[in-house]
């Protein structure tokens, strides 16, 4: 096939920039040796990696309605004006010293509506885009903000809010925003919030949208921002740089005494510093290989629910998870690229070992899904020798699995075709709706937290008064003699004011030990606390709840006696008086011994 | 220990801590050390296995760790494949009931694997330390590979485990049993080859050594690929993989270290893969979406499609981007042979008349730029073939404003580019990666490369 290209001059300057008071892309060279000699506290500031993202993905519309039907009567037609959506859950791990940003590209928003008794009414076109940020350190110290941009709507139709109609005038219509500073606050201005995120955070992006979203492409990316050390221990760091609390961030060569020496690790000095750093870098620093979220953008895939997941029917072999015809691995059929060629480690790749004919990369996956019948996997494979096997939980979940990937030896190389197939051996079939891919050799948080989202609501309305249940769908597998963390957030509604609740947990019959904590809502200022070494407990609901707002923690350790499953479990006080655990409570959980 | 050659052959990597061909069928042959050590096993006295007569510190390591051997296999015969180390914190992998189990520290077994039906297998278990560990109950993660090269399927298992404790010095059995049972030869087995690593060997080098030796990949892209990095507890490295003044690897390191976040720009697999056919350009459901490409003609020229668009940051070193996609093109109404293309784009700022030339308020007015890559082929009726663009597309990057740093890329397609014929075209993309690189034919800037490279 013939390949031409427009007689054009390369744009060959490539420019390098620094962390520390450099802004990106601004031409900054560093030599090697010159910055080693002289720019020993300048930051590695290359990232520009796209950690989450959110498209059309190759479809021809956009699932919000084109705003053609009258907003106003008995159904709902448009998104409900308050109702968030998620579209993507990606997990990265971020490199040191970076924050995030947001570049979305979209058209002016479709219409919202609004319910009242019976009747829908319009309520507007306009749309929002959230991304919620879940940064968690090696310290398991965790901090979750969300950042929010608006999408005007569009002031065509007869309601406002419909689509173009002419030839390529949504093109035309295209905007464009930023949002920028995307990180725990005071990261860049407060040491002691700079130096608990500098390090290697792994982040949790959730990108939600509100309204009639017409978006074309969202991404969030890594920018360099500030890197921040705690001079208190010889803890392995992979960026050396400037100490806190010195505001001006000293761009001076460090000397072995330097300013702040004597109880302080000397990480800003030398070869000593840059090799350490590089060292842990290589097996943790890389291209952010790949993210996909399920929207088919078709249908119902604006439903208030959620992502709509690519669901996959009963296998006994391996079927292509998106051409259900194809069953095994092919180097011809799509799939995602494994760009690794620059990020090739010696012990895996040196030339010898492959002869630059091929090449693998270390990496981390992590799976938002589940089976339906009998267990599932889902097989992430880029060559004939390469593959990582995720089992899939049989209720929705993020399931953590490492392992290696054959990768391009080269950029330019056609290698490394990353497919997704499912084997549903005995069961009925699978869904998927996110999945990350990270460079990874060696994990930055080393008890991971497996997380699970409450899909739908789950309401208690017994007709007994105080008979507790199950919240379906909120719960994790354990086996025996392992020992457990485990965290319920659980935000739920009540029928009533004078309808009160109690929260607590079940779980494989005799554990070994069994330590927890629950708090839920008694009114808008008290909370009722319970401590507990049993299930169910404990055997009374309070008297009192709000009627929306409540949230209920149950936080302690586990260990099993047998396998088994922990679930939360709930109870209303008042007969046929529904106590409710909303869509979108979480439990996170981990193994620790 | 000699200084060997680090050659690409299978048996001279620094990492080999016994290397055994069985070439001639002999037992002798396969206890001969073709490694850097060249330290020969014993062959055991009933002729049936190949073992350490002593303690030995080349096998006096725990992880990471490979062991893989060339098997002609006894299928219906519990024996040994090998052991590393003794007692307690001995590793084994046996064939039991049918099944390969391999039992890291004791006896209890963590992976078990059927034995497959072929005779002729290549048998590997890799333990490395586990990314995600959590504690010392599993701190190590070990894969067990099997091929099945018969029937050239290959499998994987992988569990983890504790690490076993490391003796004061190690013994390895290979191909025996070195508690009393059936030795795996005189089980009926045959071991051809062995190979005891010292480090996480994938399968793909495996492959790459005894399966599938892959052709020479040629490239114009700057590759970076990173050696050992030193520390300050490394030795002089009996791998000799470290070289040179620590301040002068230093300096290099952190020039590896530089590139290593360069990746994929868009890495699309399309999820919406459905054909849009010629008419789309005026279809009331498409038509809002589908934009004449900019260098296009206004008949037959290249269409932009708002579902094959997007932006991505562009890491400060990449000058041009690797492009692949894989799509189906056809004529739908007879076999007339017709002319598609493909193109892809690189644009420093939405390919937007208007506002390319107006730029946002209180930004510069960057002049528009982009740069594509095109293919064009030759597609005759509705049993299509699969169309793989690839190509190197310089990179067109925003200066200033919100585009600053980025460039905006899409995918444009082109149906009877030379209006020969009045049928129905279609075309379906499947998926489009666009990665980032350097291009190394364009030659480097006055001053030298980005890392500092001389020009």
């Amino acid at each position: 096939m013939a390949q031409e290209f427009p007689t054009v001059e390369l744009p060959v300057e490539p420019v390098l920039s620094t962390i520390v008071g450099v802004a990106p892309n601004e031409p900054l060279r560093i030599a090697p040796n010159r910055a080693l000699w002289k720019a020993q506290d300048s930051m590695l500031g290359q990232s520009r990696r796209i950690l989450a993202e959110y498209h059309l993905q190759g479809s021809s519309s956009w699932a919000v309605p084109a705003g053609t039907v009258d907003p106003t009567g008995g159904s709902q037609v448009y998104p409900e004006r308050n109702a968030w959506r998620t579209v993507a859950v990606h997990h990265a791990l971020q490199a040191p010293g970076t924050k995030l940003e947001c570049h979305c590209i979209y058209c002016p928003a479709g219409l919202t509506q609004r319910v009242q008794g019976a009747n829908w009414f319009n309520t507007g076109p306009w749309a929002r885009l959230r991304v919620r940020a879940t940064w968690t350190n090696a310290d398991s110290v965790s901090y979750s903000e969300d950042f929010e941009l608006s999408m005007e709507g569009s002031e065509k139709g007869t309601w406002g809010g419909a689509e173009n109609t002419a030839a390529g005038s949504d093109w035309y219509a295209l905007r464009e925003k930023v949002m920028e500073n995307i990180m725990p606050p005071d990261f860049e201005t407060d040491p002691e919030v700079g130096v608990l995120f500098s390090e290697w955070s792994r982040v949790r992006i959730e990108l939600q949208v509100l309204g009639g979203e017409r978006i074309v492409h969202a991404i969030v990316y890594e920018v360099p921002s500030v890197y921040t050390l705690e001079h208190d221990d010889d803890g392995l760091l992979s960026v050396h740089g400037a100490p806190p609390g010195n505001p001006e961030k000293p761009r001076r060569p460090q000397t072995e005494r330097g300013p702040t020496s004597g109880t302080f690790e000397q990480n800003r000095w030398g070869t000593r510093a840059v090799l350490r750093a590089n060292e842990r870098q290589s097996a943790r620093l890389g291209p952010r290989l790949m993210q996909w979220a399920a929207n088919s953008h078709s249908g119902t895939d604006w439903d208030e629910l959620g992502q709509v997941p690519l669901s996959v029917g009963a296998s006994l072999t391996l079927a292509n998870a998106f051409i259900t015809s194809a069953t095994g691995w092919a180097a011809d059929r799509p799939g995602w690229i494994v760009a690794g060629s620059m990020a090739q480690l010696h012990r895996l790749n040196a030339s010898n070992f492959m002869r630059g004919r091929a090449a693998v990369v270390p990496v981390r996956v992590i799976v938002d899904g589940l089976y339906t019948g009998s267990a599932s996997t889902l097989r992430l494979q880029s060559s004939a020798y390469e593959w990582i096997d995720v089992a899939l939980p049989s209720t929705r979940g993020e399931v953590v699995a490492y392992g290696y990937l054959a990768s391009q030896v080269y950029g330019d190389h056609f290698a490394g075709i990353l497919q997704p197939l499912i084997t549903t051996p005995g069961g009925s079939g699978a869904s998927i709706y996110n999945i990350s891919i990270d460079f990874c050799e060696e994990d930055t948080v080393a008890a991971f937290n497996n997380i699970k989202v409450l899909a739908a609501d789950v309401v208690n309305n017994n007709a007994v008064a105080n008979t507790i249940a199950d919240v379906t769908g909120l719960s994790f597998a354990v086996v025996a003699g392992a020992t457990y963390k485990f965290r319920f957030v659980i935000k739920y509604d009540s029928a009533a004011t004078t309808t009160g609740s109690r929260w607590s947990i079940n779980g494989p019959a005799a554990p070994t030990a069994l330590h927890y904590t629950s708090h839920y809502t008694i009114t808008a200022t008290t909370e009722t606390t319970n401590s507990a070494t049993a299930y169910d407990i404990p055997a009374a609901s309070n008297l009192s709840s709000l009627t929306t707002g409540n949230i209920a923690i149950i936080e302690g350790f586990i260990t099993p006696s047998v396998n088994g499953t922990v679930i939360a479990r709930f109870a209303s006080e008042v007969s046929s008086s529904a106590i409710t655990a909303r869509a979108g409570s979480t439990v996170e959980w981990s193994r620790v011994l | 220990v000699p200084t060997r050659s680090q050659s690409t052959s299978p048996e001279d990597r620094a990492c080999i801590r016994f290397y055994g061909d069985d070439g001639s069928t002999s037992l002798a042959d396969l206890a001969t050390d073709l490694g850097q050590y060249e330290s020969d096993l014993t062959v055991g006295a009933g002729n049936d296995c190949v073992y350490e007569a002593s303690p030995a510190t080349r096998f006096n390591l725990t992880i990471p760790r490979t062991i893989a051997m060339v098997l002609s296999v006894a299928h219906s015969t519990n024996s040994t494949l090998w052991n590393h180390g003794s007692g307690s914190s001995r590793d084994r992998l046996r064939v039991e009931a049918g099944n390969y189990e391999y039992a890291p520290a004791g006896s209890t077994a963590v992976i078990t694997a059927p034995v497959p039906a072929g005779t002729s297998q290549i048998v590997s278990v890799r333990s490395e330390p586990n990314p995600g560990s959590m504690g010392d109950h599993d701190a190590v993660r070990s894969t067990l590979e099997i091929y099945d090269v018969t029937n050239s399927v290959l499998t994987r298992y992988t569990a983890t485990h504790e690490a076993r404790s490391l003796p004061t010095a190690e013994f390895a059995f290979l191909a025996v049993a070195s508690d009393g049972t059936n030795s795996y030869i005189d089980a009926g087995g045959e071991c051809t080859t062995l190979r005891f690593s010292s480090r996480a060997v994938a399968f793909s080098e495996i492959a790459q050594d005894w399966i599938a030796n892959l052709s020479n990949v040629t490239s114009d892209a700057k590759l970076e690929r990173q050696g050992l990095p030193l520390t300050e507890e490394s030795g002089v490295g009996e791998q000799a993989e470290f070289h040179g003044a620590a301040a002068q690897l230093a300096a290099s390191q952190l020039r590896h270290v530089q590139w290593r976040t360069m990746g994929p720009a868009l890495n699309w697999c399309f999820i919406n893969n459905s054909a849009i056919d010629d008419t789309d350009h005026s279809d009331a459901s498409h038509r809002e979406k589908i934009m004449l490409a900019p260098g296009g003609d206004t008949g037959t020229g290249f269409r932009l499609r708002l579902g094959w668009f997007g932006v991505a940051p562009v890491h400060p070193f990449c000058n041009a981007l690797w492009v692949e996609v894989l799509a189906r093109c056809w004529n739908v109404t007879d076999a007339d042979l017709r002319t598609f293309g493909l193109r892809i784009y690189s644009f420093n700022k939405l390919p937007i008349i208007g506002q390319q030339l107006q730029g946002n308020p209180g930004e510069e007015q960057d002049p528009f730029d982009y740069r594509y890559g095109e293919a064009t082929f030759t597609a005759d009726d509705s049993a299509p073939g699969v169309y793989r663009i690839q190509a190197v597309v310089p990179v067109a990057v925003g200066e200033s404003g919100i585009a600053r740093g980025k460039t905006y890329i899409g995918l444009a397609y082109a149906m009877d580019l030379l209006d020969e014929g009045a049928e129905t075209f279609q075309i379906a993309a499947y998926s489009m990666h666009t990665v980032q690189m350097f291009d190394t034919t364009v030659g480097l800037p006055p001053g030298g490369g980005p890392a500092g490279e001389s020009g």
